[in-house]
């Protein structure tokens, strides 16, 4: 049953991330006039203007192009930078880990806070304690993370004469800061996943919370951490996974701003560069990788919520 | 991804704001929405000083955004100046009132165009379903997939800045997350038998689409737009944040935190901390008033968010 589903559900993602290429692949095309022309003027990337064509494959029919672009991202070659004249796989092969622990981190806040928050809020419902919490919530989803992160980087310096480290610690040279150097833009980037899985935390377990079971647990003289930890929470946090999958774009999304904010040279910043430089190929790697993994996530987590819940394999 | 559906009682008053009423009764709606929902009424009268702002900037900001005051550099916010004055002497309370313009500007363009484009998209999609649906579920997919920082600075490294292109590219992913939600109320809509009587009657697919299906998705539409607009506002900020958004001297409170004004902001903190406070008390309110509406309009909506845009 299960793979039945696993076949189903990827026979939704494959089409999807054929149409997401095209997205990808047509960002280039879209450019208003000659893009080679725009690109000759601004940056000297290539001595002449065939040059540059042939180099960014434009001198080809367009299908030609999709298909030798996309049959060349398959075995991992996703073209040279026009600015640094490396590998762009490889570019973000030193990239992309920075990113991942940046946004591991992230996530682990954004679940150590959500969950134990949304379960206060709803096991004591309508209290003081509940406002707080949800007032907290939506205040969580309405700062905006380039504003923490600023006033996290000015405001220490101006009153402690301290501020956190903008400059990278690799993992090689000091292991411990290469970690702490994480915390920070980490936890500010996990506040607005905190308020999303605190709310879905709350309003789910108000729903179990009303189950005959869970009555019967009541009667039954339990006590209430037993009632809530051990016979609700398991069931009201299955659909909590699924928030992961969305969390996980808006993380990524995150990277961009919190990259460039704490010095941290990652795919985020690395995009943020690329696009300053006009860099399209770095700019088509870059979004071919990241949607590739939401798409592979979103299909990961469905399958693993399918098996925690064996209800929803329609 | 499935919602998660909670059963709540829909408020009594709730059928009678569409009614039509003399002000009287559009006034006790008021009223009585206050009383019930005082988060989502604290919400409303902030979003409503903000569009006074943005309307009324000339006769409200004490100097112009872009006036340099002689001798007003970098002062702290006080009697002259009640937020203080940046590193060009500008007053930064005259840039803040001005900035709401640019705020109400792009994300009211924004959900408007955004959800014009999914309402087109879920009607059509939830009415004619079939292999079309299945394809533009396909392509909202695809679009949904991409984190929208990501995609929307890739589009703006291809058309360049400025507050249209801003606004266009925002409203595609608007668009493809409010279609989702407009097409499966369309599926519910489809089901009724007054579909069948005006298609019997021999309505043509435009016209069952337009006067009996939009009519009644147009709740939804409006809930997932109030939701939706705080999303936009913080996305629009990010965005002038990082530099691609409004070009200066006009100010959006995004590009007031960024550019050659952040190596100032260690000697005068208030340049840091006055533009963040507008941003998040104004997306605070549009959450307040959204959630607020949701319980009220259309309570299945609970749990989701009308835009995958937050932050």
């Amino acid at each position: 049953m299960l793979r039945k589903y696993f076949f189903k559900r990827l026979f939704v993602a494959i089409p999807s991330l054929i149409i997401a290429s095209l997205i990808v692949f047509a960002l280039v095309r879209l450019v208003p006039g000659d893009v080679v022309v725009l690109m000759m003027e601004e940056n000297q990337y290539a001595d002449d203007l065939e040059a540059m064509r042939a180099k960014l494959g434009l001198d080809r029919p367009i299908y030609v192009q999709y298909f030798e672009w996309i049959g060349r991202a398959l075995i991992g070659d996703l073209g040279e930078s026009l600015y640094t004249r490396r590998p762009v796989a490889q570019e973000l092969l030193a990239r992309v880990p920075v990113s991942l622990e940046l946004g591991a981190v992230a996530i682990f806040f954004a679940i150590l806070l959500g969950v134990p928050i949304g379960i206060v809020s709803a096991i004591r419902q309508d209290t003081a304690q509940d406002y707080v919490a949800r007032g907290g919530a939506i205040l969580g989803l309405s700062v905006p993370g380039f504003w923490l992160g600023t006033l996290v980087v000015v405001l220490p310096a101006i009153y402690f004469k301290w501020s956190p480290s903008i400059q990278f610690t690799k993992l090689a040279d000091d292991p411990w800061g290469h970690v702490t150097q994480f915390i920070l833009p980490g936890l500010l980037l996990g506040i607005a996943s905190a308020a999303s899985i605190m709310r879905l935390t709350r309003t789910q377990l108000l729903e179990v919370l009303r189950q005959d079971y869970v009555r019967t647990a009541w009667s039954k003289g339990m006590s209430e951490r037993v009632v809530v930890l051990k016979h609700s929470l398991k069931n009201a946090l299955i659909p909590v996974v699924t928030v992961l999958g969305i969390q996980v774009a808006q993380v990524l999304s995150g990277t961009v701003i919190f990259e460039s904010i704490f010095g941290l040279p990652g795919m985020g910043r690395f995009l943020f560069d690329a696009i300053s430089e006009r860099d399209y190929p770095v700019i088509q790697g870059i979004n071919l990788v990241v949607v590739t993994t939401v798409v592979v996530v979103n299909l990961l987590v469905d399958v693993v919520y399918a098996y925690l819940d064996p209800r929803i394999r329609f | 991804m499935a919602d998660h559906v909670v059963a709540s009682t829909p408020a009594s008053w709730s059928e009678a704001g569409s009614r039509p009423g003399g002000l009287r009764r559009a006034l006790t709606t008021v009223a009585r929405f206050a009383r019930q929902k005082p988060f989502g009424a604290l919400g409303a009268v902030i979003i409503l000083a903000l569009l006074v702002m943005a309307v009324f900037a000339e006769w409200i900001a004490p100097y112009s955004y872009d006036q340099q005051i002689p001798g007003a550099r970098l002062r702290p916010p006080g009697r002259d100046f009640l937020l203080g004055t940046d590193n060009v002497s500008r007053d930064i309370a005259s840039r803040i009132v001005y900035g709401a313009r640019v705020t109400v500007t792009v994300s009211f363009a924004t959900v408007f165009l955004g959800n014009v484009l999914a309402a087109a998209v879920g009607i059509t999609s939830g009415y004619f379903r079939g292999r079309y649906d299945i394809a533009v579920q396909r392509v909202v997919d695809a679009w949904q997939s991409f984190p929208y920082l990501v995609i929307i600075l890739s589009l703006l490294a291809v058309m360049g800045p400025g507050m249209l292109n801003v606004i266009l590219s925002l409203s595609i992913l608007v668009a493809a997350a409010a279609s989702r939600v407009i097409r499966s109320a369309t599926l519910g809509v489809v089901e009724n038998q007054y579909i069948e009587a005006a298609r019997a009657l021999g309505a043509g697919h435009l016209r069952i689409m337009l006067r009996h299906i939009l009519p009644n998705v147009t709740a939804t539409i409006v809930v997932i737009s109030s939701i939706g607009l705080g999303g936009i506002i913080l996305a629009e900020s990010a965005l002038s944040f990082l530099g691609y958004g409004v070009p200066p001297p006009h100010p959006s409170w995004g590009s007031m935190l960024s550019g050659s004004g952040r190596t100032y902001m260690y000697i005068a903190p208030w340049m840091a901390i006055w533009p963040g406070i507008a941003i998040s008390l104004v997306v605070f309110a549009f959450n307040m008033l959204g959630d607020a509406l949701r319980d009220v309009f259309d309570p299945r909506l609970r749990g989701t968010r009308g835009g995958s845009v937050q932050r």
